[in-house]
């Protein structure tokens, strides 16, 4: 078993496979050997790690992405599709699914990360800058002057 | 780990404002925090914009002193909107800083854009994407800007966009496609002429509608990054290989893995077949008597193939005249190919089956052919016996086959579909076109291939009108597989289903448990009489009245015209009988 202590100082205790979905882990586990030393992670609160951890949980069992997936950047980008657990997993609000991208990214958890990312590629294909915004509660930050050639700019893309 | 810190930047604005526009004024006061001296600096520095008045002796002596001080108000009116624009986006980019999705490193936004841009359904919408959320905010601008790998896709884009496309694709590897079907704002050669210069870039090539006689020359130097490869030309005009060659990327492919080639024939000595995952050729006559064993040495130089498929060759040689070849004297193995697709041209039904004597695939293979047979022909003029070899293992292993007729599209011919399963995975697909199928596929399935697992078949639409042998094949078919333990008709007609009635010279299908008649013209006497032969009175036993054969133990009936629901309940006292 792993001890893991979140930033909030909570602790974790989990199986090693569980764990060492992170690679971060992995790394250090290896690093110190067999050890009862709690390992801390200071970027990662309580209840984001319990969401990670339930998403470690769910694919332990799963073989780690090689060195040749992981290289294949163009291939594994090729698709926005998400497993059926992964899509009810990751239906979270905004704010715990950014936090979970960090928490993946920190963790180097590369396929939550493609979730992650893949999720937040889904909310924003086939919207309007103004839907975007909208939804990020992003404001235009543009001058009237930087829009118009902007637009201008753009104008290929209305040229297909 | 990502971590790298936001930078904003103003969008590059041309500076080409006068000296005395309110950009100009305004650059003189922007830091002034009180809006009142700013105004008043603003005003005196206007003022002084228009002073000494060259002029006045000329001008009317009343209106020029009030002209000047109204162009003073609206200068240092624009000069105020113009600060006041810029201020404000500065604020907003402060704001939008603080929102939850800018918490996401710069990388990661840029790998969510990716995502998004590569799941995107139509070509045509990528610029659409990509100019959508380049106009959200400065920051997304940034990120689209400098992410080379959303510009790499060069499809569908007129001649200036396509040029923006490769500046803005910086060094990142290029996808090169064009497809002549759709409409098109560049020809084929001038994108070329465009692209060709990338070509050491290029790491996936699609090119539709290609000549090689007028863009050949485009594809002359080493293409060092190139990894999938797909050319076609006008499959009417299919090239022979009595032509000579054509040797793209002087032979400089080295990291080539896959290959499609439709009506273009590139020789097989060529380097370019070394290496692959995926091989597809269609369209391509051949002359050559050695280019049949020219092909199985291809396959031998990539035994890591995965993907082969070969469509409509055609071989005007004979197999008389293929020399035995030393180098393939033996099967190749290819321990990796997964899926085998063949569609052999009519006359050519030899040819394919000399390859597939000439290869040993993996049981996990999957195996798709589409041919027509002519009347008399069935299955042996493509597939060598299995007994012979074991170049497709898994089709002997099969435990499921389903039989349906096809619509097709030729007024006097046939379809049929036959898709076999071992453990539910799809094993083979077959799709036949031409008459007599029914007799020639069963006659040949169980013969020259056995299938000593098979449990389980559906019939579906099978139509026997002028087959007289059909019946018989059926009746031969179900006598080679006595494994069989259920059978589904679907529109089927009577005179197939009745076979299965068991008489004291016939008796089919001993294992037979269960049986399925979903909208078949059948009567309630030839049901009847199956059931009984088949069942032991009152459905207790497992044994058949005859011995030996296992009794049916359940019938479906569905949807059949001629079975009432009175002579259902009159069957039920022998099994289970379900109905609708």
């Amino acid at each position: 078993m792993v001890n893991l202590v979140t930033s909030d100082n909570e602790s974790f205790t989990v199986e090693k496979a569980v764990a060492s979905r992170s690679v971060l882990i992995k790394n250090m586990l290896e690093d110190v050997g067999e050890s009862d030393q709690p390992i801390p992670l200071p970027n990662v609160t309580a209840s984001v790690l319990k969401k990670v951890l339930e998403y470690c949980d769910h694919h332990k069992n799963e073989p780690m992405p090689t060195s040749e997936d992981l290289a294949a950047e163009d291939t594994r980008k090729r698709t926005t599709d998400i497993g059926e657990w992964d899509q009810k997993f990751i239906q979270v609000d905004q704010e715990m699914l950014f936090e979970i991208i960090l928490a993946a990214n920190y963790l180097d958890i590369k396929p939550l990360l493609d979730v992650g990312c893949k999720t937040v590629a889904n909310m924003i294909k086939g919207k309007t800058p103004e839907e975007i915004r909208k939804l990020f509660n992003i404001v235009n930050d543009f001058t009237p002057e930087e829009e118009a050639q902007i637009k201008k700019e753009n104008e290929w893309a209305e040229d297909r | 780990m990502i971590a790298r810190a936001y930078k904003y930047e103003l969008i590059q604005i041309p500076r080409s404002v006068d000296s005395c526009s309110p950009r100009a004024l305004m650059s003189t006061n922007a830091d002034s925090a009180d809006l009142q001296q700013l105004v008043r600096a603003l005003f005196d520095d206007a003022r002084g914009k228009f002073d000494p008045i060259h002029d006045v002796a000329a001008a009317n002596a009343d209106r020029a002193p009030l002209e000047r001080e109204a162009a003073v108000v609206n200068l240092v009116t624009e000069a105020v909107n113009a600060y006041a624009a810029l201020k404000l986006s500065y604020i907003r980019r402060r704001q939008n800083q603080l929102v939850p999705i800018h918490r996401l490193p710069f990388e990661i936004l840029s790998s969510v854009f990716q995502f998004a841009e590569r799941g995107i359904d139509t070509r045509e919408s990528t610029s659409q994407f990509l100019s959508d959320i380049s106009s959200v905010s400065h920051l997304w601008r940034q990120i689209v800007l400098d992410t080379p790998r959303l510009w790499t896709r060069l499809f569908l884009l007129p001649a200036t966009i396509a040029s923006t496309f490769l500046s803005r694709s910086k060094h990142a590897p290029l996808h090169v496609h064009y497809d002549s079907r759709l409409p098109q704002r560049l020809d084929l050669p001038s994108y070329l002429e465009l692209v060709s210069p990338q070509l050491h870039r290029w790491k996936s090539c699609k090119l539709h509608g290609l000549s090689i006689e007028k863009h050949g020359s485009f594809l002359q130097a080493p293409a060092p990054n190139l990894e999938v490869l797909e050319l076609t030309a006008n499959p009417r005009l299919m090239p022979t290989d009595q032509l000579g060659g054509f040797d793209p990327f002087v032979g400089s492919t080295p990291r080539l893995h896959e290959l499609t080639l439709d009506a273009i024939y590139i020789p097989f000595t060529n380097a370019i077949y070394t290496g692959l995952s995926k091989l597809s050729l269609s369209h391509i006559n051949f002359a050559n008597p050695d280019s049949l064993n020219q092909l199985i040495r291809v396959l031998g130089a990539s035994p890591r193939i995965e993907v082969f498929q070969l469509q409509k060759l055609t071989f005007s040689f004979t197999i008389a005249e293929v020399a035995p070849s030393v180098s393939v004297s033996s099967a190749v193995q290819l321990p990796h190919l997964r899926f085998l697709k063949m569609v052999p041209h009519n006359d050519s039904h030899w040819a394919y089956r000399y390859i597939l004597s000439h290869i040993i695939t993996p049981p996990s293979l999957q195996f798709d052919l589409r041919t027509f047979l002519r009347s008399g022909d069935d299955l042996s003029e493509v597939l060598p016996p299995w007994s012979d070899s074991p170049n497709l293992p898994r089709l002997s292993q099969t435990q499921t086959l389903s039989f349906a007729n096809r619509p097709e599209t030729s007024y006097d011919d046939q379809a049929l579909e036959i898709r076999s399963f071992e453990s539910g995975d799809l094993v083979a697909s077959c799709y036949l076109t031409g008459s007599d199928l029914v007799q020639g596929t069963l006659s040949s399935l169980g013969q020259l291939f056995p299938m000593p697992f098979l449990e389980h078949v559906t019939f579906t639409s099978i139509c026997t009108d002028g087959e007289p042998g059909a019946v018989f094949a059926f009746a031969n078919f179900l006598a080679r597989h006595p494994t069989i333990k259920s059978i589904s008709f679907t529109k089927c007609p009577e005179e197939f289903i009745e076979v299965l009635a068991h008489t004291p010279a016939q008796q089919l299908c001993p294992s037979l448990t269960k049986l399925s008649v979903t909208s078949c013209d059948i009567g309630v006497p030839s049901l009847t009489k199956i059931v009984e032969s088949r069942a032991v009175s009152g459905g207790s036993g497992r044994s058949s009245p005859d011995g030996g054969a296992t009794c049916l133990e359940h019938l479906d009936v569905h949807r059949c015209p001629r079975i009432t629901r009175e002579s259902v309940l009159l069957l039920d006292k022998y099994m289970a009988v379900g109905s609708t």
